[in-house]
């Protein structure tokens, strides 16, 4: 259901654009919300995708990402746009919970499920709470890109 | 397809990509050809994507490597600046359409790009000793110009760059950084040695500089230190000095 906590056993992969890249590094920039412009509204959350729910536990990261790629090609939802040179950065969600502190958040951060449209149709879309903008935020993105497991982001182009 | 034309010798040579230089014996005259390419045929590479801009131009020009002083030469609406440095290493600066390369293999370093800020050309005046360095930085300016377009259909900020290239300018001892970008296009330089290790410089237009440190607590190795704050360019390195960060953004010597 929406607003879920995501297992802490369970992996999010946060999709990483190649101007956030550093020679194949994921960096703090990876993980930075979008502040408010004209054209959009500010990021409230990181976007990530839940690997497990496309996915068995028991699988490897690979193979989970391969099974994120399956989905992805198939998606009905509107997905950013990917580029194949770009990376995921895969993270446990204990780590995330545990390893990154929040000075400013009481809450500290957290990984929740943020599903699109029908609640039919499973979708892996998840977010990272807990962190917005300012130096503290680069903070946290920084040491959440020193936690991430680095894989490139491949084909996942749809079908034409 | 270019060509580095010596026109003592005649000697003429050509590559596919100008990374992939080989040595030639130093000359008194040198001079930049560009050799018409076929039409798309160096699409495919974004350093060299506007190099069709002067497909077919097949112009060859020759300058003087003796001379002390710039020499200005206008090239199809483009500035062509060109300078020795005494001893061997000759280093040009060119300043074409949206290109930057370089090559230093046969010990000449090219510097340019199409739209070369007066930031960008104080800061290639400033590291004139250093012309790989600056070729590196704009270099990848360049590509990350490139990235951003395509990425968000808009342009990096021009402000956070002046920022960014204000501070290399500031310390002449620092590393090339790996430089990506912010959502917002603002440029963040990062000095990085493994984990625990990290100086992350975050360029706001506004002229702040948001800095992330990670490095070993000199008390305790095994601990981390983990912090970060809000300064401006002049400030930034020394309030991140004492944290031991240039162990690993500084060159040695």
């Amino acid at each position: 259901m929406k607003g879920d906590r995501v297992p802490d056993e369970h992996h999010v992969a946060r999709y990483c654009k190649p101007s956030t890249i550093d020679n194949g590094r994921i960096t703090g920039a990876s993980f930075q919300l979008r502040e408010a412009t004209s054209e959009y509204d500010a990021d409230e959350y990181a976007s990530v995708y839940w690997l497990e729910l496309v996915s068995s536990s028991a699988d490897s990261h690979e193979h989970k990402l391969e099974r994120l790629r399956v989905f992805l090609r198939a998606s009905v939802f509107r997905e950013v746009g990917m580029r194949a040179k770009g990376r995921f950065g895969i993270l446990r969600v204990a780590a995330i919970a545990d390893d990154v502190v929040s000075r400013s958040s009481t809450q500290g951060l957290n990984v929740r499920h943020e599903p699109r449209g029908s609640p039919d149709v499973q979708d892996p879309h998840s977010g990272i709470y807990g962190y917005r903008f300012g130096h503290e935020a680069d903070e946290i993105c920084a040491r959440l890109a020193e936690l991430a497991d680095s894989y490139l982001v491949g084909n996942v182009d749809r079908p034409a | 397809m270019i060509a580095i034309h010596d026109a003592t010798t005649g000697f003429l040579r050509k590559t596919r990509d100008p990374f992939e230089f080989t040595e030639v014996a130093s000359s008194k005259v040198i001079g930049l050809q560009v050799v018409a390419p076929k039409a798309g045929e160096i699409q495919a590479s974004p350093w060299m994507a506007t190099w069709s801009l002067l497909a077919n131009s097949g112009a060859d020009y020759v300058l003087p490597a003796t001379t002390t002083t710039p020499i200005e030469v206008v090239i199809h609406g483009s500035t062509f600046l060109a300078k020795e440095n005494p001893g061997r290493c000759a280093t040009f600066s060119i300043n074409l359409p949206d290109l930057v390369f370089q090559s230093n293999i046969n010990r000449h370093v090219f510097v340019g790009g199409a739209s070369l800020s007066l930031d960008e050309r104080v800061f290639i005046e400033n590291r004139r000793g250093d012309p790989e360095f600056a070729a590196l930085i704009l270099g990848r300016l360049s590509e990350l110009r490139l990235e951003y377009r395509e990425e968000e259909g808009r342009e990096i900020s021009a402000a956070s760059v002046r920022q960014f290239l204000k501070l290399l300018n500031s310390d002449l001892k620092l590393r090339a950084p790996g430089i990506v970008l912010s959502p917002s296009g603002n440029v963040i330089a990062e000095w990085h040695r493994g984990p625990g290790r990290l100086l992350s410089l975050h360029f706001l237009p506004d002229e702040s500089v948001r800095f992330v440190v990670f490095a070993p607590n000199r008390k305790k190795r095994d601990r981390t230190i983990r912090l970060s704050g809000t300064s401006d360019v002049d400030s930034v390195l020394d309030d991140v000095r004492q944290f031991g960060v240039m162990d690993w953004a500084a060159r040695e010597g």
